[in-house]
């Protein structure tokens, strides 16, 4: 690889030349490891991961396995290129210009209507979309860096960026849900959204997520699942103790959540997708019952929004007009979750009965 | 005083949707969100539209019965804070042009100062995890 001058001069690369040379990058890191490809469907679509190497393989489809697909005869409607330093020798190009980003990781050169390029917040992960050329690039330095929180969901910037051409968001929210259909389940970290879709599960509901989902918005609001990972504190390991056995960071626990890939018995709880009836809050009470009470929309927005969006790098006043319109079109409440957690998927079953 | 300088909101970074008279608003570049009481979302959306300090006065006081001093200062007081959290920007441009002047409301209900309440949750969330510089350190086999 070239060396990467100044950032003067580098500062005008034309977007089609950084795209080029991000590219060539991946090429060279192929030629080097060899190419390894992993299929799955997601939100109904084809999507295929193109490793250079297996280390980002190995890192990366923990959270996707149960949307792996046998290879698919015609050519995925998403590839994923991916490949890292450390097993390939070949570094990401332009590092000064994916240095020069937004508080949430949009690097500001190349993020528009049809580009984006980001990095993920405290990590050497950068990610790619070029919606004019269809090409999702993804790199890290190196996979054994990659933080628990990006093997839980991985690819979520890339992701988001390209649904948004399929009338698709990615949302901060868990979804749980029966034959009569879904519940999203939504609030900022610690609200009890995975303390709900585990206990829905361990009841006997379908799990979809319990952080991260991807909801189609047209023509009807159906909610898809992204990934079987699911996070809680290390305090409430006892709550689920038959989750204990797939816990994958204990060396982690004093500093980040437990995060575990729900065993192979979960499978048959765990759903691709199903429409969306009902929208709940959760706020933790600490008494013992769980109640649900009326919620506006507003409060639905306020709920969702921020922390959908401002996670996402390039997210913005298009992707708010969708979730206002999302919360507008199904009823809203308040889940007061108690402690026992029995009691919680009654309420759930209850909310979406009656949407 | 009275200040018929253009308002406008400070978008791309600002967005904001409106749902029976609240109004959420985020600041993507800071993280924050706010949201506002019935009368700050119809500042709101007069300022989406193109407005003034002197047009928004003057709307008020057609729907809200109040001294005028009153709500000239309460207007002013939440402009400036709208500004200082670099939700809105003040500009030299000339304004639309004004529509007909809107009769006065039959029963105006007492005017309640704007308020906006600010929420940081967000923003702590990326002071945490800050965007790190990725180091020019790795060598090309």
């Amino acid at each position: 690889m070239t060396g990467q001058g100044s950032f003067a001069d580098i500062a005008s690369l034309p977007p089609a030349e950084f795209v080029e040379g991000v590219w060539r990058a991946w090429e060279l890191a192929a030629h080097s490891r060899g190419t390894f490809d992993r299929d799955y469907i997601i939100g109904r679509r084809s999507v295929r991961l193109r490793c250079a190497g297996t280390s980002l393989l190995e890192q990366l489809t923990s959270s996707l396995a149960h949307l792996a697909t046998e290879r698919t005869s015609t050519d995925p409607e998403l590839t994923i290129h991916l490949w890292d330093t450390v097993s390939s020798g070949v570094k990401m190009p332009f590092i000064s210009l994916w240095n020069d980003c937004s508080e949430r990781g949009a690097v500001r050169a190349f993020t528009s209507s049809s580009l984006s390029a980001t990095r993920l917040t405290g990590a050497d992960v950068c990610s790619l979309w070029d919606a004019e050329r269809q090409v999702a690039m993804y790199w890290a330095h190196s996979a054994a860096d990659i933080p628990s929180y990006e093997r839980a969901a991985p690819f979520r910037g890339l992701l988001h960026a390209w649904w948004r051409e399929h009338a698709g968001l990615l949302l901060h929210a868990g979804a749980v849900g029966n034959a009569q259909g879904g519940a999203l389940l939504i609030g900022k970290g610690g609200v009890g959204k995975s303390t709900t879709a585990l206990a829905c599960m361990e009841a006997g509901l379908h799990y979809l997520s319990d952080d991260y989902c991807l909801l189609t918005h047209q023509p009807g609001l159906v909610v898809h699942s992204l990934y079987c990972s699911a996070k809680f504190h290390a305090a409430d390991i006892q709550r689920f103790p038959y989750l204990q056995p797939f816990i994958s960071n204990a060396d982690e626990l004093g500093d980040e959540k437990a995060l575990c890939f729900l065993p192979p018995q979960s499978s048959r709880r765990l759903a691709p997708d199903m429409p969306v009836r009902v929208i709940l809050l959760p706020r933790v009470t600490g008494l013992r019952e769980t109640r649900l009470l009326p919620a506006s929309a507003m409060d639905a927005l306020q709920a969702l929004a921020p922390s959908a969006l401002i996670q996402l790098p390039d997210a913005g006043a298009l992707e708010l007009s969708h979730i206002r319109d999302v919360v507008t079109r199904v009823p809203c409440y308040w889940l007061a979750v108690g402690t026992d957690l029995q009691r919680i998927p009654e309420q759930v079953m209850e909310a979406i009965a009656h949407a | 005083m009275t200040d018929y300088r253009k308002i406008c909101i400070n978008s791309p970074i600002v967005a904001s949707e409106t749902i029976e008279q609240e109004t959420v608003i985020i600041n993507f570049d800071s993280g924050m969100y706010y949201s506002t009481n019935a009368v700050g979302a119809r500042i709101w959306l007069l300022i989406s539209a193109g407005t003034s300090h002197a047009i928004i006065v003057d709307h008020l006081t057609r729907l809200y019965d109040g001294d005028l001093d009153l709500i000239s200062q309460a207007v002013h007081l939440f402009l400036n804070e709208l500004q200082e959290q670099s939700l809105i920007l003040f500009t030299d441009d000339a304004l639309p042009s004004t529509e007909e002047q809107m009769p006065l409301a039959i029963d105006r209900a007492p005017f309640i100062a704007p308020t906006l309440n600010k929420y940081t949750d967000m923003a702590e969330l990326l002071l945490l995890d800050p965007v790190h510089e990725i180091e020019d350190r790795w060598t090309v086999t």
